[in-house]
């Protein structure tokens, strides 16, 4: 099959041993890549109920049969893991040259088995494989981890790598990619840092090969084309993501003070696109992308503080979440979590939680001189490098608000947003029927990844608090990204553009020479969904984690145009048996023969 | 002709070099490109590309005539025929926009694939042009 390298490279940290591992064309038939491939290896190679932050959980790394092509988004990884925060299936994504370098080097994904005996990074040049001492860089943040990884830069190489937050098995660690790009969500940084595993660097030399290149290069021009008639890339070129706050503010959907409301009107023409536009000095794409949606901006106190982004979450999460109007401030605060290894999204949840704590006197007696009022930024930063050390108050932050309020308790879980122990980011679900179920069905906990329904509940014209077509719209929508997590593709090209489920199929057999179809994609998406959902059973999850804080079920939203939203309980539970209905799992969430029958993998 | 940057524009998604290297060698591989963009921190760098220069060093350097300026098309032309590997035309090279791949052994010097170059074609945000 052109395109793939029909191998992964499997390294055992415990026994300092590496080998290759042939990748049957069925398995990528049958589950692509990327997403589908992680959950159908980490289904059989992992055992059951293994500590995820113990020896024997594994990580995946893994490319798609489109990464390193010129398919617009073709340059992310995946990291697939037994979720430390959920104890399920754990996907966390990023841009960086790793994942072409990863194929260059020949393999179409690593596999990452055991526990380093001491601090390590692993070196891959083509078939030479090094596990390396990496005493030098632990303790170091990701920045200057990655330069010492980079070198002289004469020659490029492509590197994830954890800060402090991994090595101290923050929650919520993320793995760093070329400075400024995150695999970020879920924790898997912590998961890299109990493998004592720093950072791997990889440079390949080899080829990608195309089955048909002239037919590739007229498909991408032809895209190329249609991107310039889209009013959405031309607002991503210019902004970035930020520009989701003028669309969240407008709706009432915008985290504020811990998700207390959904409007904050200090943050217009400050953290929305204009206010961050004019901070935006240089445009970056990921490795061959078109749109190159990524905006570097710099402080107003520095021109030395320079970060690519911050992107909406960040923004959401750092300003409104957490009553702070300034943008510098944000990026003050992007900065440090980016060099401190931890995702930004959880990070701002997490300091909103311990803000409305102070608010409401649930702190424990020895942090009483902290100034945690909601706007003390200040307070905030040093709040992440506490956590990131887990140093004080930090000590108890570092494990999550699900944790952390079960720590305090005090009814301080009415307000700790998460599902499944993932923190919410910058959407909340109180905008509609859809979001919310999408949040509490999401494999990973609470994630706006899988299906975005304010795109028809706020853009579109499904009314946000009927039921009807909900359920099937989550799913349709789940499904779509998860060919595209699959293949492995940026979903942003995909739907800005926009582009097919159809177009990518062109785009597969252009590519590898076979004849995936539409269809074939879709059933493949369900299969893979199904699997995630199989491997969460297995792992203890079932239908009462998939839930919502009791703020989203019981506090209605006091202003602007979501003022009085609530999500009524017995709707959550309409809208979970529609979805199991409509994904063919039963009343409990788990699915049934006749569907794995059906799709399959019965007996898998 | 030849190719003109503008580093400003730049984006550093790196579209021209996984397209120089599908037109010339119908693989994806940047490795194997005839231009470059170089990833530093933490800004992209300007990109390095040949500019079939009027008076050209590579020539000048090239012991066995494998490089020669083409007057009637205006480029600088490379013969792998004729090239012996010294690699004295990148070193020579003032823009360092000659490469060599040390796994395939090839230099690698921008054709400007015959007069249509596909990095113009691919270049989203019309940082490479095509000039007189």
């Amino acid at each position: 099959m052109d395109g793939v390298k029909g191998k992964l490279l499997e390294i055992d940290l415990s026994k300092a041993s590496h080998r290759e591992v042939k990748l049957e064309k069925e398995l990528i038939k049958k589950y692509i890549g990327g997403r589908g491939l992680g959950v159908k290896l980490l289904g059989d190679l992992l055992p059951k109920n293994v500590d995820p932050l113990g020896e024997e959980n594994i990580m995946l790394i893994l490319t798609g049969p489109l990464t390193g092509s010129i398919v617009p988004g073709s340059g992310k990884y995946v990291v697939i893991s037994k979720s430390p925060v959920t104890g399920g299936f754990l996907d966390s994504y990023s841009s960086g040259r790793l994942a072409p370098e990863i194929k260059f080097a020949g393999y179409d994904g690593l596999i990452i088995k055991g526990k380093a005996k001491r601090p390590s990074y692993i070196y891959i040049e083509d078939k030479n494989v090094e596990i390396k001492h990496a005493a030098h860089l632990w303790g170091k943040d990701t920045f200057e981890t990655e330069e010492i990884l980079q070198g002289s830069g004469e020659e490029e190489y492509g590197t994830m790598c954890i800060g402090p937050a991994g090595e101290n098995l923050v929650n919520f660690a993320s793995i760093n990619s070329d400075f400024f790009r995150q695999a970020a969500r879920g924790g898997i940084g912590a998961v890299m840092g109990s493998k004592n595993l720093k950072a791997i660097k990889v440079r390949g030399t080899g080829d990608i090969s195309c089955y048909d290149s002239k037919g590739m290069m007229d498909l991408v021009l032809k895209h190329k084309e249609k991107l310039k008639e889209s009013a959405v890339v031309e607002n991503r070129q210019k902004f970035g993501t930020p520009s989701t706050l003028d669309i969240t503010n407008e709706a009432g959907m915008l985290p504020t003070k811990n998700y207390q409301s959904g409007v904050y009107k200090k943050a217009w023409g400050k953290l929305d696109s204009e206010g961050v536009s004019k901070n935006i000095i240089k445009t970056r794409g990921c490795y061959g992308c078109m749109i190159a949606c990524s905006q570097i901006t710099k402080t107003n106190d520095n021109e030395e503080e320079i970060v690519e982004g911050p992107e909406y979450e960040t923004v959401g999460m750092f300003g409104p979440n957490l009553g702070v109007d300034s943008l510098s401030a944000v990026i003050k605060a992007n900065i440090k979590c980016d060099k401190l290894g931890m995702d930004t999204i959880s990070a701002g949840n997490v300091i909103g939680f311990a803000m409305e704590c102070y608010e409401k006197g649930i702190l424990p007696k020895k942090y009483d001189d902290l100034d945690l009022e909601f706007g003390n930024f200040e307070a905030a930063l040093s709040l992440l490098d506490d956590i990131a050390l887990r140093k004080d108050l930090g000590e108890l932050m570092a494990n999550g608000v699900e944790k952390m309020s079960e720590e305090l308790k005090e009814g301080s879980e009415h307000f700790a947003m998460h599902v499944k122990g993932l923190e919410f980011p910058a959407y909340d679900p109180r905008i509609g029927l859809g979001t919310a179920l999408s949040y509490a069905v999401s494999p990973r906990g609470a994630c706006h990844r899988r299906a975005w329904p304010p795109s028809i509940e706020v853009l579109g014209n499904l009314e946000p608090y009927k039921i009807e077509g909900k359920a099937e719209y989550v799913k349709e929508k789940v499904d779509e990204n998860s060919v595209f997590h699959s293949m492995l593709v940026c979903d942003f090209p995909a739907k800005w553009i926009p582009l097919s489920v159809e177009d990518f199929a062109t785009y597969l057999n252009l590519l590898t020479g076979e004849n995936f179809t539409e269809k074939d994609l879709w059933e493949t998406a369900d299969r893979i969904e199904t699997k995630i959902r199989l491997f969460n059973n297995r792992e203890g999850l079932t239908r009462e984690d998939d839930n919502l804080p009791p703020r989203i079920l019981k506090d209605t939203l006091p202003e602007g145009p979501t003022k009085g939203n609530v999500v009524n309980e017995k709707d959550l539970n309409t809208l979970l048996d529609k979805y199991y209905e409509v994904r063919g799992w039963s009343k409990h969430g788990i699915p049934t023969t006749e569907k794995l029958k059906e799709l399959n993998i019965k007996g898998e | 002709m030849r190719l003109k940057i503008d580093a400003d524009l730049c984006v550093g998604c790196k579209a021209c070099e996984i397209a120089c290297s599908l037109e010339h060698h119908n693989v994806f591989n940047p490795k194997r490109a005839n231009i470059k963009v170089i990833f530093t921190h933490p800004l992209p760098s300007a990109p390095k590309y040949c500019r079939q220069c009027k008076n050209p060093q590579c020539v000048e350097s090239c012991p066995t005539g494998a490089l020669w300026r083409d007057e009637k098309k205006d480029m600088v032309v490379y013969d792998k025929e004729k090239c012996i590997h010294c690699l004295k035309c990148i070193e020579a090279c003032p823009f360092d926009s000659i490469f060599y791949n040390q796994t395939t052994e090839e230099i690698l010097k921008c054709d400007l694939c015959g007069g249509n170059p596909v990095c113009v074609e691919f270049c989203e945000k019309d940082a490479i042009k095509f000039i007189e």
